[in-house]
């Protein structure tokens, strides 16, 4: 799946899926390429994410928590321990868990570029 | 523990909180075949307060309106009956939460938000299992520990001594109640859900939501405020007071049939509504 969030995404990728609005109105079809224009309107009409051809998204995240520090990786770890318990031969619960963890470093993978972002306008 | 005894406790309480007049006028028409626009546009306008949020929520971005909607009775026929009983029972749920004395080892707030993200979790779990009534679960969702309410403000000693046994042990609230009062809060929420008039099932759904037994009559329901409660808790979304995420019963994950595939979905799905729920209302 590359599914990416309309801040990261940039001209001239190609839609794999319709653009929607939370709503479910069709706001472009499969198949185009977008334009600055494309992605004002999404901004404009409330939608979020887009499914882009060729990207793999999980792939990206991978390799944003892989540049995650090991000190914030360690600290979501040993949060989550406290609050899960033993989890092991329980598939349910150790797909919680994994979900849960996911979660919190995506989170952590957001602050972190949204306070680089923040530092490269200022400068 | 027999229910007659939480009944007599619940019975020589005193003043408890009662459902708004609001919530069962709404409940009633819900019974007749074809309840008039013009009489529940009547009734939630008695209430300016959820009249104000109702519009707030068809004008959110959720809805994607292009033009805004300023009419109540247009307002209604897109929320629908159901949602809007919902709505006022969370905003009650609100009212009673802030009419409390807070403890200082029990956050009213947190405990409010954790009411919102099991119902949540718990529609969502609903909806993508096609159960009938997903509204029906929210409700249920929104009530599931009322129970804590009723001994955080009527038995202050035994609320505190619980709270420091959870701090203490780590355990599960449910465990510690038993062990100091006897019975636990779902046992109370149940038999004030049962004194207010709620159907059996909505009483069942409350009393069983933890499952540290199946009972011969677990139902999808009841499994999926089960699974919604601990989903909640696992995704930190405010807090009941819990410190560890319990279990999920493994016959409540067998009956209500979700694909382990699909909980990623399910999960980030709710996040996403109940932040929205959280800001429309306002409560911050």
């Amino acid at each position: 799946m590359g599914i990416l969030n309309v801040n990261d995404i940039t001209v001239g990728m190609v839609l794999a899926k319709a653009a929607m609005n939370k709503n479910g109105t069709v706001i472009l079809g499969p198949g185009s390429t977008l334009t600055d224009k494309h992605i004002t309107s999404f901004k404009t009409w409330g939608v979020t994410e887009v499914d882009i051809q060729g990207i793999d998204s999980d792939q990206l995240l991978k390799e944003a928590m892989d540049a995650l520090s090991s000190d914030v990786v360690e600290s979501i770890e040993k949060e989550l321990g406290e609050l899960f318990p033993s989890v092991e031969a329980n598939p349910v619960m150790e797909e919680i868990y994994k979900i849960v963890k996911k979660m919190h470093l995506k989170q952590a993978v957001n602050q972190t570029s949204g306070a680089t972002d923040a530092v490269t306008k200022d400068s | 523990m027999p229910s007659q005894k939480i009944h007599r406790i619940i019975n020589s309480m005193g003043e408890l909180p009662t459902l708004p007049t609001i919530y069962m006028k709404l409940s009633h028409l819900l019974n007749e075949s074809e309840p008039s626009i013009k009489t529940i546009s009547g009734i939630i306008s008695e209430d300016l307060a959820i009249a104000a949020m109702v519009l707030k929520i068809v004008n959110s971005a959720a809805y994607g309106f292009r033009n805004k909607i300023g009419d109540l009775q247009h307002a209604i026929v897109i929320l629908g009956l159901k949602e809007i009983r919902n709505l006022v029972l969370a905003s009650s749920i609100y009212k009673i939460v802030k009419e409390f004395e807070s403890s200082s080892a029990f956050n009213m707030q947190e405990f409010w938000k954790h009411s919102i993200g099991c119902a949540t979790l718990a529609r969502v779990l609903a909806e993508t299992t096609h159960l009938k009534s997903p509204e029906d679960v929210f409700t249920a969702g929104l009530l599931h520990d009322i129970g804590k309410l009723i001994h955080a403000g009527h038995l202050h000693e035994e609320f505190d001594a619980v709270m420091a046994d959870v701090a203490e042990t780590g355990s599960q609230m449910s465990k510690s109640e038993k062990k100091i009062l006897g019975f636990d809060h779902a046992q109370t929420g149940g038999a004030l859900a049962d004194k207010w008039g709620l159907p059996r099932e909505t009483v069942n759904m409350i009393t069983h939501h933890h499952l540290s037994y199946t009972p011969n009559a677990l139902t999808k329901e009841m499994a999926a405020i089960h699974i919604g409660n601990t989903l909640c808790i696992a995704l930190g979304l405010g807090s009941g007071g819990e410190k560890r995420v319990p279990l999920i019963n493994q016959n409540a994950w067998e009956i209500l049939g979700l694909r382990l595939s699909d909980l990623e979905y399910v999960m980030q799905r709710s996040s996403k509504l109940f932040e929205d729920s959280v800001s429309i209302m306002d409560f911050e």
